[in-house]
């Protein structure tokens, strides 16, 4: 077990396999520069991936443009939507939350979730809770997808 | 006074700014970004920016991170 992960396991994600299709591909378009974007949603369930402007477009870092944060929050709140998870990308290393992620983490409610480039041709996506500092892991859950995407130690491929 | 602050009816104190809107909640101004009826306020103008009724705040918590 990693420093901070905690053997409780909350409930998961759901994502479609097009909206994990797309945050995939977002991600990886932007490579090897970090990416990022906003999953919304209702009762755990992705309805809507934004993908959001890299202000701070680096192989190590991502912070989402205020102006576009602010117009994708509002929509949300307008079409009833709620904040489900933030997406990113490791370009370069592994699918755990770094220091910055954690101390970044200011949003309990939504799941983290990062997906990995170290192998360009298999990303590798989990998904997790972070509260006051604790990581706790989640599945990312595909329907038609074998298993439960962040259960199993297998890459994923994003076809 | 009544505001708007992310789309929910609240009081705040007459004459109160940014900066005292966030310290009564206690929310850490380096950490934020504020719009007030759909203009970004500068962090440095957050003691400076006095809220009228019927304003309408957006307060978001940054989103970020790295690897």
């Amino acid at each position: 077990m990693e420093d901070g992960v905690e053997d409780e396991q909350p409930p998961g994600i759901e994502m479609g396999p097009e909206s994990f299709r797309e945050m995939v591909e977002h991600l990886r378009a932007h490579a090897p520069n970090e990416a990022c974007g906003i999953l919304a949603g209702r009762d755990g369930r992705v309805v809507r991936v934004y993908p959001m402007t890299n202000v701070e477009p680096t192989p190590y870092s991502y912070f989402m443009d205020p102006k576009e944060q602010f117009a994708v929050m509002k929509e949300m709140r307008k079409e009833g939507l709620s904040l489900v998870g933030i997406y990113h990308s490791h370009p370069c290393t592994t699918p755990y939350p770094s220091r910055k992620d954690r101390d970044l983490a200011f949003y309990p409610e939504a799941a983290t979730v990062i997906v990995s480039f170290r192998d360009p041709g298999e990303p590798e996506a989990r998904a997790y809770r972070i509260v006051e500092d604790r990581v706790t892991p989640i599945p990312i859950i595909v329907p038609g997808s074998p298993g439960r995407v962040g259960e199993k130690s297998e890459k994923l491929s994003a076809a | 006074m009544m505001i708007s602050l992310n789309g929910q009816k609240e009081t705040c104190d007459d004459g109160a700014t940014i900066a005292s809107l966030l310290q009564n909640r206690n929310v850490r101004p380096e950490m934020v970004s504020v719009e007030v009826n759909d203009s970004i306020i500068e962090r440095g103008r957050y003691d400076q920016v006095r809220l009228k009724e019927g304003d309408s705040v957006e307060l978001l918590y940054f989103m970020g991170g790295g690897s």
